[in-house]
């Protein structure tokens, strides 16, 4: 890898690294919320008008901030029995199309989330919930979640990084 | 273009990219991008941005990682340990105790972390050695694990369940009270299947009970009692609240894990590096789950745009069967697609077709969605390409694939007795949902 794609690399997988931690403080705080809703709600009877709201904004943020670490770590589901018994060459071949394609299609739907956080910023749209807040606060984790999954595809895509293993999926269900 | 040719185009375009190996996460991307392109064309884009974050928003989702991290709490602070040693010293010296043991272990292993995979793979790698060791039919208690484990995705909580309930919208907390009872009863089915055959053929289980389990006093009974009753907090956390009403089945995943935590505690295994390894763990798999639901959302809503969703009521409602052949037929395509491709895959794809389906045909859809359920958990230990299968094959290396297949088929007939008993009485599914209201 040439000097200026390694601190590259390096850096992509610090921020997904950081992604993941995020992504782990956000569903730890899922627990906290819905523990404390159903505590203040059945014992004092006083029920908090943000937890299921927190939660649903929570659960987006975590699952996009997760997903460059599952990519990273091949960790998708695929279904590989026919890329398992097929020769080494060739299921090589079907490796490298699949990550040009995943990188292609991700990269597209990236762009597709990030125009929707632009318009949604411009155009100041609020969530439709008790506790509204703008959408693309949360939209924005979606876009950063294919984003970094796309580069994934695209370094996975270099001959250095395939494997004879499963090369994007784990193969099971 | 007709909506049967869209329809068996995008299927197709599915398939091919599944069996690709492409994962299932960007084939439903792919083909969703593909199909708004052609479809509605470049303007569609922005429905597809919104309606991941429609999915991703999703509360009843939560349920998901929480469910997910309470399994991963108990199986990584070592509680399953006790549970395993404690039931092990409860079960009585029966001939073929030990086939008793695995069917008591997967139920409760199963209500606890609701995943066929991880407890066919677990019981596998840690009864199997030893009842092949002690005497035991290797066929039998291979078949038995594997479907023992299947029992994981009907007894509550399941993950499959919220799934089913949250894509077919049907109420998540009556479809996860409703596999209580057929659970329990296909449970009980594959007990009596063993009994019937030890009895035609005694030496299917070892002769000597008493080699098997020494003898246990009545003190060392209560104990192993008293070490279980922790696993009720976890329990009633989950399943108490949501019957009593204190919490819907989201809260009640996280009450779950505030009670494994309970729990791990009350064993003094807890520590703050299980927990955060715990948490990572969920939530990685959690992501890997929820972005192929929310991949997929769009599937929907392109089968309505192109009439697809009404056409096929409307051939359906035309067809002229009866109930019961529909039913067979519906249940017939999800169980032959899990067979081949992954289960979430299949529910994502048929839900979305079947629902209006379900509702023209005056289904009661607790007990059609139960059944849905149950077959493609059952399509997930059926020869050639159940993954259930895969994963014990994993674990017990000794045994072919095709000794595995051997050891599952009779397994499998008992599953589909156990359907066939729930659809001549569906009330083993709806009466403890209408009960509970």
């Amino acid at each position: 890898m040439s000097r200026i794609l390694r601190p590259l690399a390096k850096a992509h997988d610090a921020l997904t690294g950081l992604g993941a931690i995020l992504a782990t403080v956000g569903l730890m705080s899922i627990v906290a919320s819905y523990v404390y809703e159903v505590i203040t709600r059945y014992i004092f009877n006083s029920p908090t008008a943000w937890a299921s709201d927190y939660v649903s904004y929570a659960l987006a943020a975590s699952i996009f901030l997760a997903l460059p670490q599952v990519t990273k770590e091949r960790g998708h589901v695929a279904v590989t029995i026919l890329v398992d018994i097929i020769p080494t060459k060739a299921a090589g071949i079907v490796h490298f199309i699949v990550s040009i394609i995943g990188f292609f299609s991700l990269s597209l739907a990236a762009w597709i989330s990030l125009q929707e956080n632009i318009r949604q910023y411009t155009r100041d749209i609020e969530t439709l919930a008790m506790v509204p807040i703008p959408v693309w606060w949360v939209s924005s984790f979606i876009t950063f979640g294919l984003t970094l999954s796309a580069i994934y595809m695209l370094r996975y895509a270099a001959p250095s990084s395939r494997s004879s293993e499963n090369f994007l999926g784990a193969g099971s269900n | 273009m007709e909506w049967y040719v869209t329809l068996l185009a995008g299927i197709m375009i599915l398939f091919a990219l599944f069996l690709s190996g492409t994962p299932i996460f960007l084939a439903f991307l792919i083909a969703i991008l593909t199909g708004v392109y052609f479809i509605i064309g470049p303007f569609g884009f922005p429905m597809f941005a919104n309606s991941i974050l429609d999915t991703a928003t999703t509360t009843s989702l939560a349920s998901i990682p929480l469910f997910i991290l309470m399994g991963e709490l108990l199986f990584r602070s070592g509680t399953m340990d006790v549970l395993f040693n404690s039931i092990d010293k409860l079960v009585g010296r029966v001939r073929g105790r030990q086939y008793v043991l695995v069917v008591v272990l997967s139920a409760v292993f199963g209500a606890l972390s609701g995943v066929a995979m991880a407890v066919a793979a677990m019981l596998g790698r840690a009864i199997m050695p030893g009842m092949v060791t002690r005497g035991y039919d290797r066929d039998i208690a291979a078949g038995l694990i594997i479907a023992g484990a299947s029992l994981a995705p009907i007894i509550p909580p399941s993950l499959l369940a919220i799934i089913v309930g949250s894509l077919a919208d049907v109420s998540i907390a009556k479809l996860l009270i409703a596999g209580v009872v057929p659970g329990l009863l296909l449970g009980g089915i594959f007990l009596a299947y063993v009994f019937v055959r030890i009895a035609l053929k005694p030496d299917l289980a070892p002769a000597n009970v008493s080699s098997e389990r020494g003898e246990v006093s009545s003190g060392e009974m209560v104990m192993a009692l008293v070490r279980i009753l922790p696993f009720a907090i976890v329990i009633f956390s989950v399943m108490g609240f949501i019957l009593l009403g204190i919490a819907t089945p989201s809260e009640s995943a996280a009450t779950g894990v505030l009670g494994a935590i309970v729990t791990a505690a009350i064993y003094r295994n807890l520590s703050f590096k299980m927990i955060w390894q715990s948490v990572m763990a969920a939530i990685t798999v959690s992501a890997m789950i929820l972005a192929i639901m929310a991949m997929s959302k769009m599937f929907t809503q392109l089968l309505a745009f192109t009439g697809a969703t009404s056409q096929l009521v409307d051939l359906v409602a035309n067809l002229g069967y009866g109930p019961l052949t529909m039913l067979i037929i519906m249940l017939a395509v999800p169980f032959l697609l899990c067979m081949f491709i992954d289960t979430i895959a299949v529910i994502l794809l048929t839900i979305p077709i079947y629902q209006p389906v379900v509702t023209a045909l005056e289904y009661d859809p607790v007990w059609f969605w139960l059944l849905f359920l149950i077959n493609i958990t059952l399509g997930a230990i059926t020869p050639p390409f159940g993954y259930t299968l895969f994963a014990f094959k994993a674990v017990v290396p000794d045994m072919s694939i095709s000794q595995v297949y051997r050891a599952i088929w009779p397994f499998v007939i008992l599953f589909l007795i156990g359907i066939v008993v729930i659809i001549a009485f569906p009330a083993i599914a709806t009466w403890l949902p209408e009960l509970v209201g």
